[in-house]
């Protein structure tokens, strides 16, 4: 990474890993099986097994390392050294042959031309936001992509995350970062956290991150016609009348068409606040049809 | 739909009676907010979506 806001996210994420954990809570596949919240588990099983995936901006690696429990081929893929090691740590305390880790800054293209294979399915979650020119790293990896493979985006939304910018400005001004502040807001994002690592990587990503940006449904759907991407839902829904019916075959499978701008609108000023407890976060689905070529 | 027509009625007749025009921008944002908060809702039974682990 040379730029600037790489070289201050690199040291960030060296200085904190993210998800981040204390290594000694997972003895076994069983726990690390355990740990996954419910969404975990539904990208777990609605993903065939003998499907190749990658999970693009890994970090400490929870996620990749879980879908690799039930799968020959997973990757994840960091810039982080520290959350790479700490990856690397869990690989070998758990034995997980099928899960391959390795260093890659996805604003170069060289470095993605690198890995040198497509996957069947690309998960790019929370990522795109911090590395300073989210649609350049997008289009990136989009090269990943199969023809017929899946995509999910995860980023932070313009409207959702106001109520979380107004929370970091009240924590630094008024709160000064105190912990009984900490730990409300960190549980209303993820609950009770026991594992102290964790809670702390959390306070981190969110409160005191040194760069994020922030992008519209309008947006994503851009990128997804320039680089030839089919556009499939997003959670939440942006469909006007239906709320997202997480299900297992309904993630990957269902397909809406994309909203037009007033529903975009719509449903964006309603995420102020229905998106508030997740800081404003957004996933968005889509496939790289069959007979895919280049992107713009 | 009787009921509903005899509410708005109700309203139009204040607003003509009382030539209180300047109301009706405020009623309308109230309806718009309204909506906005029903349909903004997200379901109790969303799991977390950011968190994974």
């Amino acid at each position: 990474m040379t730029t600037k806001i790489g070289n201050l996210v690199q040291g960030f994420y060296n200085k904190t890993p993210f998800p981040d954990y204390d290594l000694a809570r997972f003895n076994s596949k069983e726990d690390l099986s355990l740990a996954a919240y419910s969404f975990a588990k539904i990208l777990d099983r609605s993903i065939p097994e003998n499907a190749s995936v990658i999970d693009v901006g890994t970090g400490t690696g929870q996620l990749s390392a879980f879908l690799s429990l039930r799968r020959e081929c997973v990757w994840g893929i960091d810039f982080s050294d520290s959350s790479l090691k700490k990856a690397k740590a869990l690989q070998e305390k758990l034995g997980l042959d099928s899960w391959n880790l390795k260093k890659v800054d996805i604003l170069d293209p060289e470095q993605i031309d690198a890995i040198g294979k497509q996957f069947d399915y690309v998960l790019c979650l929370g990522v795109l936001h911090h590395t300073g020119d989210a649609y350049r790293a997008f289009k990136n990896i989009m090269k990943l992509v199969k023809p017929g493979g899946h995509v999910a985006i995860g980023l932070y939304n313009s409207y959702g995350r106001l109520l979380l910018k107004k929370r970091i400005f009240l924590a630094k001004t008024i709160f000064k970062n105190n912990n009984a502040v900490k730990d409300k807001y960190i549980r209303m994002q993820i609950g009770e956290v026991e594992d102290k690592e964790r809670a702390r990587g959390w306070w981190n990503d969110q409160y005191l991150h040194p760069h994020e940006t922030t992008h519209t449904v309008g947006e994503v759907i851009d990128w997804f016609t320039k680089n030839g991407i089919q556009f499939n839902h997003t959670v939440p829904s942006t469909s006007l009348f239906s709320e997202s019916a997480i299900d297992i075959g309904g993630v990957w499978s269902k397909v809406e068409n994309p909203p037009s701008f007033p529903v975009q609108l719509y449903k964006q000023l309603g995420w102020i606040w229905s998106t508030n407890r997740e800081g404003g976060y957004w996933i968005t689905f889509g496939r790289k049809p069959e007979n895919s070529s280049a992107s713009r | 739909m009787e009921g509903n027509k005899s509410f708005l009625a109700e309203i139009w007749d204040f607003l003509k009676e009382r030539k209180a025009w300047w109301l009706t921008p405020i009623i309308i944002m109230l309806v718009f907010v309204g909506v906005l908060i029903i349909f903004g809702q997200s379901s109790a039974i969303s799991p977390f979506i950011y968190a994974l682990f």
